[in-house]
């Protein structure tokens, strides 16, 4: 089937079987690799794109489902040279180690912000389920304080 | 049978490309990002452009341990240039055949390997010689261009100046010219420690901006042109073999090119390791996408036979209880022998015992096993891209598989998304070559999580039964220690004995008890084992480092004082790490330090509130000193990780800010396999499949706050990859004794925690 997909501002057509996940549709027919492939299962998180502002696991949304909504990849979170907070946030707090789940765990964040621009512990731990090998949680959380702040100065 | 399928199968691939149409077979494909490939000029690792830029080829692979940033810290040190204007490259494996006629890369053998903590440990003294040798080729450049004596040139942070004559040139000038001198030979006098500039000075990723944006890094990222998909169908049984499969079936589902049998047979044994790289059987699905070839192959109609003797119906539960018994029943391989535990007489002292279990772990790399591999159609050269740790063994693996000459064989090393030992070997490799040479097309082979979990190469597990003869202020006269491990080379003809990757003998307590003995026992799988971020090492500690509390606590002493006082003046001790390998130092006075460091930074001794509780443990890996504190809290029927503080010492930090976050992920990373991950076997078959039964640390798991505190040192540099991971699990049992009281002896513990905290969230809160 043919699908017209409306990717980081895009549309871009695609010839997949409509149960084919979204994140194997971005990765070997679009080219967008910056959605990680973890687990298959919605369990780890490396694959989270928004679809219409919402963090989804691209590894378990059939691109059939996606319709007309609009989906944005890490790949399309930066506005050409100016990264989003939550990615300069990343950048000074140096949160990357191996650095393959952090695509994910970004648009996670991202979203949780625009949620809940000030989370507590508590919310981040419910929130934020993505896995990370390399056990950067701890850079995580002071990461998201620091975009918070970002966003907030942004703003003002 | 695997001829007779092979050629069906590649017939098969020649009419499916003949009706197709549309696919190309490319004479001599390249790599992806070939036009990006780094090529050195100024020596083999430094490039400079006229306008001063700046780059420094990495020849180790990243996965996250910050090679591709601290070894070129060391280039640009003595090269020196100010490392704001360094950019780097990942390096190519070049191969030159040695004096034996091995082919090796060329800074020696292993030296491309990262494994065993010791990258920057082994690059420290060449890597700046390699710095050193560029920038005298540039002051070459300028002495002949002045004709002035090299000697009277200086240079300060990029330029080039001499003295007597005012004159300045930018490196940027020379670097032209520098580039056609030959490499200068013998040693360089290097700077001395107070004269560096970069060396010791914190630096950030200097990949963060690329991976905060997306960009395709990493090895399952990358293509080559006309590139196939393939996907293994692996036998699920341990040991177990291809019966029967349905070609034909499989071959009709859409996209499918091509089926192609793994066979057990064919798995080479890489020179460079000391065992072979096991394989799975398996049949490989190769079609035009990864999408199509993992639903053609989870339908493949396959019949698998189980694997022979015990590996039919294998169960982790009855080996573990039977070792047991096996343990206190037979006595094993004696390991180490000071003084005589048996025949230890001491009438007022106490016997101290406890039992400490582990079970198997995996690696679950983020980013799970793949490789992409290309054999020209007439299989004189081959082309790989790969996320390996170990790209000379990958080249030794696909010149195994396919007869090629290794120095016919192109790999181009890409971002690793994780590696922790798995991607040291190269079980995913074989299999590429053993596809892509039927085929004779690049072949892009992906392992999925399922294949991952059921397919790693664990970690082994253990039993260990400690006893220890104890004077009542503390003393430890004796120390017993009967321990049974799953091995990472049992089974492996002419291989070191099992012991000796399992079990450190001169590791904390040796030498500092009067009477030891250890006695090592099998603990029998079939299921394939690997080296687990710190091998060896983490078990161990666990055990030992958890039984020294429990003597601390019956003893009433206090756990730090007492290891204190165990190592007394201390001294260095001889510590062999591997037999085939030269022996090591242990400072137990550099122990001693980071015991005291940790204490003193944690707070230790200070009263926690009610449920909450400090544990202590230290351990000697790779030569790092490590202490930690762990800080708990039991409450609302939950385990809260309050604070984790660290003490390390690993000798001269090159990149303190990397240095830090190694430690920080290590202490993560040691929660995640002490508290959720277990592999375990019934029927044969490994249990766990995904992420759903497979627990890794999330979020709300971690670490809430960590502090690192680096012993400031001189001595030369040593590993961090790996020594904050055996610590943890010790200090954290440590902790959760101290917060509730109960003993949780068992790695994972979530098992055992979980009715505590149930337990504890029922009791009446006390007033």
């Amino acid at each position: 089937m043919t699908f017209a997909l409306r990717i980081n501002g895009q549309t871009r057509h695609v010839d997949a079987p409509p149960d084919q996940p979204l994140l194997w549709v971005l990765r070997e027919l679009l080219g967008l690799k910056g959605s990680k492939y973890g687990c298959g299962i919605g369990a780890c998180g490396a694959c989270t794109v928004h679809v219409d502002g919402q963090a989804v696991r691209a590894c378990v949304t059939p691109v059939g489902a996606v319709g007309q909504a609009s989906v944005t990849t890490i790949e399309g979170l930066a506005a050409k040279d100016v990264l989003h907070p939550v990615q300069q946030a990343w950048i000074e707090e140096d949160v990357a180690q191996c650095g393959y789940c952090q695509a994910g765990q970004i648009m996670a964040v991202v979203s949780l912000l625009a949620e809940t621009p000030s989370p507590t512990d508590a919310e981040i731990d419910a929130r934020l389920t993505n896995i990370c090998r390399c056990g950067t949680y701890t850079r995580i959380r002071i990461a998201i304080r620091r975009a918070a702040e970002l966003i907030r100065r942004r703003a003002a | 049978m695997s001829a007779t399928t092979l050629q069906t199968s590649r017939r098969d691939l020649l009419k499916a490309a003949a009706g197709a149409g549309a696919l190309l077979v490319f004479a001599r494909p390249q790599a992806g990002r070939a036009a990006a490939r780094f090529v050195g000029e100024i020596g083999p690792f430094v490039r400079i452009a006229a306008d001063g830029a700046v780059t420094i080829g990495c020849h180790v692979g990243e996965m996250g341990q910050g090679v591709s940033t601290s070894l070129p810290m060391l280039i640009a040190e003595e090269l020196d240039v100010p490392f704001e204007r360094v950019s780097i490259q990942a390096m190519p494996l070049v191969l030159r055949r040695n004096a034996r006629g091995q082919a090796r890369s060329y800074l020696g053998a292993g030296q491309s390997t990262a494994g065993g903590s010791n990258s920057v440990r082994v690059g420290f003294m060449p890597l700046r010689q390699a710095g050193a040798r560029a920038r005298r080729m540039i002051l070459e450049a300028a002495a002949e261009r002045w004709r002035v004596p090299v000697d009277d040139l200086t240079t300060q942070a990029g330029v080039v100046r001499h003295a007597a004559s005012g004159r300045t040139a930018a490196y940027g000038e020379l670097a032209g010219e520098a580039a056609k001198r030959p490499e200068p030979v013998g040693e360089i006098a290097l700077k001395t420690p107070d004269q560096f500039a970069i060396i010791g000075k914190p630096q950030r990723h200097l990949d963060a901006d690329r991976i905060v944006r997306g960009e395709p890094l990493f090895g399952i990222d990358a293509e080559m042109p006309g590139m196939l998909h393939a996907v293994v169908a692996r036998c699920p049984y341990l040991g177990g073999k291809l019966a029967a499969l349905d070609e034909g079936h499989a071959l009709g589902f859409p996209g499918v090119v091509a089926i192609v049998p793994i066979p057990v047979a064919e798995a080479p044994a890489p020179p460079l390791t000391p065992r072979s790289t096991p394989l799975a059987s398996g049949v490989a699905v190769v079609a035009t996408s990864f999408w199509e070839a993992l639903q053609a192959r989870d339908a493949l109609k396959i019949t698998w036979s189980r694997g022979a003797g015990a590996a039919a119906d294998e169960s982790s539960a009855r080996a573990y209880a039977d070792t047991w018994a096996r343990m206190e029943a037979t006595p094993g391989d004696v390991v180490r022998k000071d003084g005589d535990f048996a025949g230890l007489k001491a009438p007022k002292a106490q016997t101290v015992s406890a039992r400490y279990e582990a079970a198997m772990v995996a690696h679950a790399c983020m980013e799970p096993p793949n490789a992409i591999v290309s054999v020209d159609p007439d299989g004189k050269r081959a082309t790989a891209i790969l996320a390996t740790q170990a790209p000379d063994a990958a080249a030794s693996v696909i010149s195994a598989v396919t007869g090629i000459d290794p120095l016919q064989i192109d790999v181009t090393l890409l971002r690793m998304g994780g590696g922790f030992g798995r991607k040291f070997d190269q079980d995913m490799v074989a299999e590429a070559a053993i596809v892509a040479n039927a085929v004779r097309r690049p072949i892009k082979l992906v392992w999925t999580r399922e294949d991952d979990l059921q397919h790693d190469l664990y970690r082994p597990g253990a039993c260990h039964i400690l006893d220890a003869v104890v004077e009542r202020r503390g003393r430890i006269l004796g120390w017993r220690q009967r321990l049974a491990t799953h091995s990472r080379v049992a089974g492996v003809a002419g291989d070191l004995a099992p012991r000796l990757t399992e079990y450190y003998p001169d590791g904390f307590p040796a030498n500092h008890v009067p009477n030891m003995q250890v006695e090592y026992h099998l603990l029998p799988s079939a299921a394939p084992r690997g080296a687990w971020r710190a091998p060896g090492h983490v078990v161990s500690a666990f055990a030992i480092e958890c039984f020294l509390d429990e003597i601390a606590v019956a003893t009433n002493r206090d756990p730090v004082e007492l290891r204190l006082e165990m190592i007394g003046a201390g001294a260095a001790h001889s510590y062999m790490y591997l037999p085939q390998m030269p022996r090591r130092t242990f400072d137990t006075r550099r122990y001693a330090a980071v015991i005291r460091r940790a204490a003193e930074v944690a707070g230790w001794g200070k009263p926690s509130p009610k449920g909450s509780g400090r544990g202590f443990a230290a351990h000697f890996t790779f030569e790092s000193y490590v202490a930690q504190v762990v800080e708990v809290t039991v409450a609302d029927g939950r385990l809260r990780i309050d604070r984790v503080t660290a003490a390390v010492d690993a000798g001269m930090i090159i990149n303190p800010n990397g240095a830090r976050a190694q430690i920080e992920g290590s202490i993560n990373d040691g929660l995640s396999a002490a508290l959720g991950q277990a592999i375990t076997i019934r029927d044969g078959q490994v249990e766990q499949r995904n992420f759903n039964d497979y627990e890794m640390l999330r979020m709300e798991g971690a670490a809430r706050r960590i502090d690192v505190s680096f012993i400031e040192s001189r001595e030369p540099p040593e590993g961090l990859g790996e020594p904050g991971v055996p610590p943890l699990a010790p200090a954290l049992a440590n902790a959760i004794f101290a917060a509730t009281g109960v003993r949780l002896r068992r790695t994972p513990m979530r098992p055992d925690l979980a009715p505590v905290l149930a337990r504890m969230r029922k009791a009446p809160r006390r007033r």
